[in-house]
C-alpha cells in the first residue's frame, strides 16, 4: 500500500480548521486505510514534517515572522501545499489588523484591555515579530490546493485528501465551496 | 414593432425587436451570470460578467446589446468564461470582500457568482485599505467595503424612486457611492424608502434592524399588503421566529412594482410606544387588568349611550362590526368624503405630462404616489405644479400659495393631460378646481381604509358624548369631566393611561388579516404575517364580541 | 492700410507665456515706442511657431532671423541693435540650421515639412479675422455653399481624409452617416479635449489658427444638416479658450455665424464649453454626457454617436485636425488632398516629438513619412549624442516601438502590422538612460487616475497594474508578475466598456515583449 504523508501547522488562527479536520470522525480512518500517514500536527508529538513530505496542510493567516518561516519551511519540505480555512485561503479575519500600526495594536492587546493591570508587551528571541501586512498564504509562497470556508465543512476536506490520495485533481463544488 | 430571429447556442428563438440578448436567452431558459442589471432597471452593462460573444470584434454585454436580425451568440466559450472569472477576481480583490464576517453571507449575489465560478483563493488580494462606513443613518447601514459600485442603488434611487439622492462621487479607483454627492446618509435628502437596500446585491446596504438575524432562506416570506396609507403597496415580508426580519415591496405588485415608502417600509418596525397586552380598567385611579368578559361587560352596560369614533386605519371586517353593534352612533375620526369626486387612477401618473399637487406633500404621506411622479419630473418628463405641496415644491420651479390658484392653474393648462393630486382642501379651493374639466382627479383619501368608511356609510364628526369609543393606533383626543371612555388600540401610551377609563388591545402591524380598500376602490386582504403577545384581541374577537353585547 | 518694413512675431502660446512672452511683448513694444519705431516696425502676436524649450520665441521678418530664451531685458539691445541699425544680435539668435519647424525652404538634406493644418499659425494673428480671409480663409465655405450637401460629403469621402483624433475613421462616412440618420435636430461637436499626455498639437490649431477650425465646423454643419455646433475645449488651455471665443465672436460680426451665412439659406451657431479635468471626456460617448450636464461616463456602443449622439439626436464628433482639414480639402479639391500621404491614408499629420531630442515640438508631414525621419530628422535625433532606445508612439495608449521598428511609416494601417496604432501622434522618445520600467509605471499611474471607473474590470484592473508595477519597482515582484500584467491587460481589452480599458494591453504588452530585459533585474 503507498504510503502518503501529511503534516499540518497552524498559524494565525482559531485552530477551527483543524476541530472541522477532525469532524471527519470515522472517515479518518477510511483515509487511512487508504495509504494516510499523519506525521507532523499540532497536536502529536512531532511538530516539523520531514524532507519529502506529500501533503502539507496549512491553517492560518500569515502574520509573523515565525509564520513565515514555517510556511518556508513547509514549502520546501511538502510536496503538495493545501491552504486550509479562510484565513489561509484569503487572509480572513486577521487582514483586519492591517489598517492598525502595530504598536497601538499591542498595545490595546496586550496594555489597555480592560481586565489587565501592569500589562507589557511580549518581547523576547521565541516571540514572531508582526509582519507590516497579516497575508494570505499564496502571497508568500505557491500554493497548490484550497479549501475555503470559516471553518471548512468536514466534507470538504474530506473530497480534497480523498482526490489528492486517489491521483485526482480536487475540486470543490458548489455546495462544499463555502466562503464562511 | 417587427420580430427578429435570433440563434443563441445553437437555438433558435423569435423575439420582439427591441429586447436584449439576455431576454432573448431567458425565454430560451439559458442563464447568463449578471451582476449590475436589475429586472426593474434600465440596462447598465457596466459590470461585464454578462459578456456573450455575439458576432465579430469584442465580447458584447448581453443584458445591454439589443438583438439584431439574424445575430449569432455564444453565451458560454473557453475566452468569455475566462473574462469572466477574471472580472470576478478583479471585483473580489477590489475591496474588502471578506465573507466570513458579512452579515449578506449567503444572500449575496458576488458570493454566489464565486461559488459558481469555483474561485477558491484570490488571485488579486484585497487592499489593504479601508472604505468608509457609514452608520448615521437610522435604518439603513453603508459599507463601502462591500461596494461592487453595480450602481443599482443610484439607479433605483432615480429610475424606481425618483429621490436621485445617492450618485458616484470621485472617478476610477476612487469612485464611492455618495448620497448627495458629499453627505453623510443622515444628513442627506433621503427619505429612507429602502430601495438601495433592496436591490443592493452585496452587503453593502443593509437594514440596520436585520443585520445578523437570519439569511433570506432561514426566513418565510410572506406576500402582503400594506396597511399604513390607501395605496396598497405590495409587500414581501421576511420572517423568522414570529420576528419581522425586514419588509420589502414586492417587484410584482401592479401597484407600487417592489417601490415602497418609509412608512410601510420601516416606521412601523421602529414603534417605541409601549404595547398595551392585555385588558385594562381603571378603577378609583388605579388600572388593574380584567378579562376581556368583564371588559366587555362594561362596554355592554354602556351602549346605549356611547357612540364609536373609528380611525380610518382599521380592517373593514372591525369597521362593520363597530357600525352593526352601534348603528348611527358609528363615526370616523377624520374627515371621510373626498372634495372632488375622484377621476383618476394611478395608472393615469404614468401617461400626464403634467401633476399638481395640492395641499399635500408627498415626501412625507403617499410616498409611492410621490415616487410616481418625481421619477418622471427630475428627468423632465412631465411637469410639476405644485401648490403648498410642502417640500414636494422643492423639485419644481412652478411652485405657488393658495393666494395665486390661478397663475397655478394657468400654468398647469399648458399641458395636455393632467393630473390634480390631492387629499383635503381647504375652503374655496376644491370648487375652483372642480370645475376644470380636462383635469383628471387623483384622490388620496386621509387613511388607509377611508374609502371602507365611505362604503358602510360611516360620516366624519368630533367627538362630543361623555361615553365614547376610541379604535384606533394613533388616538388623541380630550377628557372632559364625566367622561367615561373607552379605547381600543395597540399602544399603551402616557396620554392613554391619562385620559381613558378602559383600555382594549387591539394587533398592530401585520398581526392580524383584514379587508382594505385602496384609494382605486379595489378590495385588498391583509395576511397576519406575525402573532401578537396572547393578551391582544384578535380583529375577529372583537368582532364576535361586539356582536353579542 | 500702411505696410511696415519690419515684422516682429512673437510667439504668445502657453509653453512662451509661462516664460515670460507677456512681459517681453509689453516691453518690446515699450522699446519700439522709445526709438519712434512704431510706424515702421510692426509686433503682431501669433500662435505657437512650433519651438519648443525655448522660452519666448521671435521672428523678425523680412530677415526671418528667430530669436529664443528672450528676456524682457534682451529687447533694447533687439531694438537698437537689429530693428534700427540692422545688425541681428548674434548672441540670442537660434542658429539657422536649428529652425526646422517652421522653415518655408529646404535647409540641409532634410525635406521641408508639409504645413497643411499649420499653414497659418506661427504666420498670422490669430485675433484677427482680416488676416485669416487675407489668406483664402472662408473661401472654401463660399466654395462648400455652392455645392450640395452630398456633394460636399462626397468630395470628403474621395479625399479618403480619416479622423485625427486617433480612431482614423473614414470621416466621409461619418458625416453621411448622420446625414441619412433622423432626428429632429443635428449637432456637430468639435473634440478638442486632447486629454493624451504628450500631444498638443490641438492647442497649436486652437490658439493659432482658429478660424481654420470654425470653417471646417461649418462646412461639416452644412453637410451633415446641423444647425447647432459645440467646441469642447479642455478646462486647461486657458488662452485657447480666449482665442476661440474672440474667434467666434468675430465670425458672428462677419455674419459667418448665425443666420443665413453668406446670403444662403444655411445658419449655424457654435458654443465653446470647457472641460473640467478628465482624459475620459476626450472619449466621444462620455464626452456627450459631459456636454449634457451628467457625469463624463462612457456609453455603450451601438448605438453610436451618428444615431443616437448628444440628446439622443443625430452628432457628428471630430477632432481638432480633421475639421482643421476640411477647409484645404474644400478649396483645393480631394485630388490635391490625395497627392499627400499614402493611399490608404491620404493628407499630412501632425506629430509632436518630446522626450530626449535635440529639437521637441510639433512637425506636420505627409502620412507615410518613417518615425526615423521624425526623429532623427525633424526631432534632431537623441540629445548629447546618446543612443535611441524606444519610442512611445501614440501617446499614453501607445507601443513602445524599438529600433528595429524605427523604419515604420507613420500611417494608420502600416502600424497596424505592428500592432500599434498612430493614436493622436504623440512621439516620446526615450534614450538609453531612460528607465522603461519608470516609463510604464507612469502611463500605469495615469489610467489609474484617469479611468472613470464605471465598469469594472478597468477600474479594478487599472487598480491592479498600478499595484503590480508599485510592486516591481519596489523590489518586491516576482517573475511571475510580468505574466499576470500582460494577461491582465489582455482581459481588459476583452472586457472593457470604452477604449481607456480597452488600450492598456498596448504599452502593456509592448514594453514587455520588446523590453523585457529591463524587467528582469527587478524581479526575485
Amino acid at each position: 500500500m503507498k504510503r502518503v504523508t501529511l503534516a499540518s501547522d497552524w498559524l494565525e488562527s482559531c485552530s477551527g480548521c483543524h476541530m472541522s479536520l477532525l469532524d471527519m470522525d470515522e472517515r479518518l480512518v477510511e483515509l487511512v486505510q487508504m495509504g494516510l500517514v499523519i506525521t507532523a500536527t499540532p497536536i502529536t508529538d512531532l511538530k516539523v514534517p520531514a524532507p519529502g513530505t506529500d501533503i502539507g496542510v496549512l491553517e492560518g493567516a500569515v502574520s509573523t515572522d515565525h509564520h513565515e518561516e514555517v510556511v518556508r519551511l513547509f514549502r520546501e519540505r511538502c510536496k503538495i501545499l493545501v491552504a486550509l480555512g479562510d484565513c489561509a485561503v484569503f487572509g480572513g479575519i486577521h487582514t483586519m489588523r492591517n489598517y492598525i500600526p502595530i504598536e497601538e495594536l499591542l498595545k490595546r492587546g496586550y496594555v489597555t484591555t480592560e481586565s489587565t493591570v501592569g500589562g507589557k508587551i511580549p518581547q523576547g528571541p521565541g516571540i514572531g515579530k508582526h509582519l507590516k501586512k497579516c497575508m494570505a498564504l499564496n502571497e508568500v509562497v505557491k500554493v497548490d490546493f484550497y479549501i475555503p470556508g470559516c471553518p471548512p465543512p468536514a466534507d470538504a476536506i474530506y473530497q480534497v485528501l480523498k482526490d489528492i490520495l486517489e491521483g485526482k485533481t480536487p475540486e470543490l463544488k458548489e455546495e462544499l465551496l463555502k466562503y464562511d | 414593432m417587427g420580430k427578429v430571429r435570433v440563434k443563441i447556442d445553437g437555438k433558435e428563438i423569435e423575439v420582439e425587436e427591441g429586447k436584449t440578448i439576455l431576454e432573448a436567452a431567458k425565454a430560451l431558459g439559458i442563464e447568463i451570470p449578471t451582476l449590475c442589471y436589475h429586472e426593474k432597471l434600465l440596462p447598465y452593462g457596466a459590470c461585464r460578467m454578462c459578456l456573450v460573444e455575439a458576432g465579430p470584434g469584442a465580447p458584447k454585454p448581453a443584458c445591454a446589446t439589443y438583438v439584431t436580425d439574424g445575430m449569432e451568440v455564444k453565451t458560454s466559450t473557453p475566452e468569455v468564461e475566462e473574462i469572466r472569472k477574471t472580472v470576478l477576481q478583479l471585483l473580489f480583490g477590489e475591496r474588502n470582500h471578506y465573507c466570513m464576517y458579512c452579515e449578506s453571507s449567503g444572500d449575496c449575489e458576488l458570493q454566489k457568482l464565486g461559488y459558481k465560478y469555483g474561485l477558491d483563493h484570490f488571485e488579486f488580494p484585497p487592499y489593504e485599505e479601508k472604505y468608509p462606513l457609514d452608520i448615521s443613518h437610522p435604518y439603513i447601514l453603508f459599507d463601502q467595503n462591500r461596494c461592487v459600485l453595480c450602481r443599482r442603488c443610484a439607479r433605483a434611487c432615480a429610475e424606481l424612486g425618483g429621490h436621485f439622492v445617492l450618485e458616484v462621487k470621485n472617478r476610477g479607483y476612487q469612485s464611492l457611492i455618495a448620497a448627495d454627492l458629499n453627505s453623510q446618509f443622515a444628513q442627506s435628502s433621503c427619505v429612507s424608502c429602502g430601495l438601495c437596500v433592496q436591490v443592493c446585491p452585496t452587503g453593502a446596504l443593509v437594514d440596520k434592524r436585520a443585520a445578523y438575524l437570519g439569511r433570506k432562506e432561514q426566513a418565510e416570506v410572506i406576500k402582503t399588503v400594506c396597511d399604513r396609507c390607501p395605496v396598497g403597496c405590495g409587500l414581501e415580508v421576511y420572517r423568522r421566529a414570529n420576528f419581522i426580519l425586514k419588509v420589502y415591496g414586492d417587484w410584482d405588485s401592479p401597484v407600487n412594482q417592489g417601490v415602497l415608502c418609509k412608512n410601510g417600509r420601516y416606521l412601523p418596525l421602529y414603534e417605541e410606544r409601549p404595547r398595551l397586552n392585555f385588558p385594562k380598567l381603571k378603577e378609583s385611579g388605579a388600572w388593574t387588568r380584567v378579562s376581556p368578559d368583564m371588559a366587555f361587560k362594561v362596554i355592554s352596560e354602556k351602549k346605549g349611550s356611547a357612540s364609536v369614533y373609528l380611525e380610518g386605519s382599521l380592517p373593514w371586517e372591525l369597521l362593520k362590526a363597530f357600525k352593526e353593534a352601534f348603528e348611527d352612533r358609528t363615526f370616523a375620526l377624520n374627515p371621510v368624503s373626498p372634495p372632488i369626486p375622484p377621476s383618476a387612477v394611478l395608472k393615469d401618473l404614468e401617461e400626464a405630462d403634467t401633476y399638481i399637487v395640492v395641499g399635500v406633500d408627498l415626501n412625507e404621506r403617499y410616498g409611492v404616489v410621490g415616487s410616481m411622479i418625481k421619477r418622471r419630473v427630475i428627468p423632465q418628463n412631465a411637469r410639476l405644479i405644485a401648490v403648498e405641496a410642502g417640500s414636494l415644491s422643492g423639485i419644481t420651479d412652478f411652485s405657488y400659495e393658495y393666494k395665486d390658484l390661478d397663475t397655478a392653474l394657468g400654468e398647469a393648462r399648458k399641458g395636455n393631460r393632467i393630473v390634480v393630486v390631492y387629499s383635503g382642501l381647504p375652503e374655496g379651493i376644491s370648487e375652483r378646481l372642480r370645475v376644470e374639466s380636462s383635469f383628471k382627479f387623483l384622490f388620496l383619501p386621509f387613511e388607509a381604509n377611508t374609502m371602507a368608511l365611505k362604503e358602510l356609510g360611516i360620516e366624519h364628526r368630533a367627538p362630543v358624548e361623555k361615553v365614547k369609543i376610541f379604535v384606533g393606533e394613533n388616538l388623541s383626543f380630550t377628557r372632559s369631566p364625566g367622561d367615561f371612555i373607552v379605547v381600543f388600540t395597540p399602544y399603551e401610551t402616557g396620554e392613554l393611561r391619562e385620559k381613558a377609563d378602559l383600555l382594549i388591545p387591539i394587533p398592530g402591524y401585520l398581526e392580524d388579516e383584514g379587508t382594505f380598500v385602496t384609494l382605486e376602490g379595489r378590495r385588498v386582504h391583509r395576511q397576519k404575517v406575525i402573532t401578537p403577545a396572547e393578551g391582544v384581541l384578535t380583529v375577529e374577537e372583537v368582532s364576535s364580541r361586539l356582536e353579542k353585547i | 492700410m500702411r505696410l511696415a518694413r519690419s515684422h516682429v512675431l512673437i510667439s504668445i502660446d502657453i509653453e512662451s507665456v509661462a516664460s515670460g512672452a507677456w512681459e517681453v511683448l509689453r516691453r518690446l513694444k515699450q522699446e519700439i515706442d522709445n526709438q519712434g519705431l512704431s510706424e515702421e516696425v510692426r509686433v503682431l502676436e501669433t500662435g505657437t511657431l512650433g519651438v519648443s524649450g525655448r522660452g519666448v520665441v521671435l521672428v523678425v521678418y523680412p530677415e526671418r532671423v528667430y530669436y529664443g530664451n528672450v528676456r524682457p531685458e534682451d529687447c533694447p539691445r533687439i531694438v537698437e541693435e537689429h530693428l534700427l541699425k540692422g545688425r541681428p544680435v548674434r548672441e540670442l539668435m537660434i542658429p539657422e540650421e536649428l529652425i526646422r519647424p517652421v522653415s518655408r525652404d529646404l535647409l540641409g538634406p532634410m525635406r521641408e515639412q508639409k504645413r497643411v493644418v499649420l499653414e497659418n499659425s506661427g504666420v498670422i494673428d490669430p485675433e484677427k479675422i482680416e488676416e485669416y480671409i487675407a489668406r483664402n480663409g472662408y473661401a472654401a465655405l463660399e466654395k462648400a455653399l455652392s455645392l450640395t450637401p452630398e456633394e460636399v460629403i462626397a468630395e470628403i469621402k474621395k479625399s479618403g481624409l480619416r479622423g485625427r483624433g486617433g480612431a482614423g475613421f473614414p470621416t466621409g462616412i461619418k458625416w453621411e452617416s448622420a446625414r441619412k440618420a433622423s432626428g429632429q435636430e443635428k449637432f456637430i461637436i468639435c473634440n478638442a479635449d486632447e486629454g493624451e499626455p504628450g500631444t498638443f498639437k490641438d492647442r497649436l490649431i486652437l490658439e493659432g489658427d482658429p478660424h481654420k477650425l470654425i470653417e471646417g465646423i461649418l462646412i461639416a454643419g452644412y453637410a451633415v444638416g446641423a444647425k447647432k455646433g459645440y467646441l469642447y475645449i479642455r478646462g486647461e488651455y486657458a488662452l485657447s479658450l480666449h482665442r476661440m471665443r474672440k474667434a467666434i465672436e468675430d465670425a458672428r460680426k462677419l455674419g459667418l455665424l448665425g443666420e443665413n451665412i453668406l446670403g444662403s439659406s444655411f445658419s449655424f451657431d457654435l458654443e465653446v464649453k470647457e472641460g473640467a479635468g478628465a482624459y475620459v471626456c476626450g472619449e466621444e460617448t462620455a464626452l456627450m454626457d459631459s456636454l449634457e450636464g451628467k457625469r463624463g461616463n462612457p456609453r455603450i456602443k451601438p448605438p453610436y454617436p451618428t444615431v443616437v449622439g448628444l440628446f439622443g439626436m443625430p452628432t457628428v464628433i471630430n477632432n481638432v485636425e480633421t475639421l482643421a482639414n476640411i477647409p484645404p480639402i474644400i478649396y483645393k479639391g480631394a485630388d490635391w488632398f490625395r497627392s499627400l500621404g499614402t493611399e490608404s491614408c491620404p493628407g499630412t499629420k501632425v506629430f509632436t516629438i518630446l522626450g530626449e531630442v535635440n529639437f521637441p515640438g510639433l512637425v506636420e508631414v505627409e502620412m507615410g513619412t518613417t518615425l526615423f525621419e521624425i526623429i532623427f530628422g525633424y526631432g534632431g535625433g537623441i540629445k548629447g549624442g546618446k543612443k535611441f532606445k524606444a519610442a512611445l508612439v501614440g501617446g499614453a495608449a501607445g507601443v513602445f516601438l524599438p529600433e528595429s521598428l524605427l523604419g515604420v511609416r507613420m500611417d494608420f494601417d502600416n502600424l497596424k502590422q505592428y500592432k500599434a496604432v498612430l493614436g493622436s501622434g504623440a512621439i516620446l522618445v526615450a534614450s538609453e538612460e531612460a528607465s522603461l520600467p519608470k516609463m510604464l509605471h507612469s502611463v500605469l499611474q495615469f489610467f489609474r487616475h484617469e479611468s472613470c471607473g464605471q465598469c469594472s474590470p478597468c477600474r479594478a484592473g487599472t487598480k491592479e497594474l498600478y499595484r503590480i508595477s508599485t510592486r516591481l519597482l519596489e523590489g518586491r515582484g516576482k517573475v511571475e508578475d510580468l505574466d499576470a500584467m500582460i494577461k491582465l491587460s489582455e482581459s481588459l481589452w476583452y472586457s472593457s466598456l470604452c477604449p481607456l480599458g480597452q488600450s492598456l494591453i498596448m504599452p502593456v504588452k509592448s514594453v514587455l515583449e520588446n523590453f523585457r530585459e529591463e524587467f528582469l533585474p527587478l524581479v526575485q
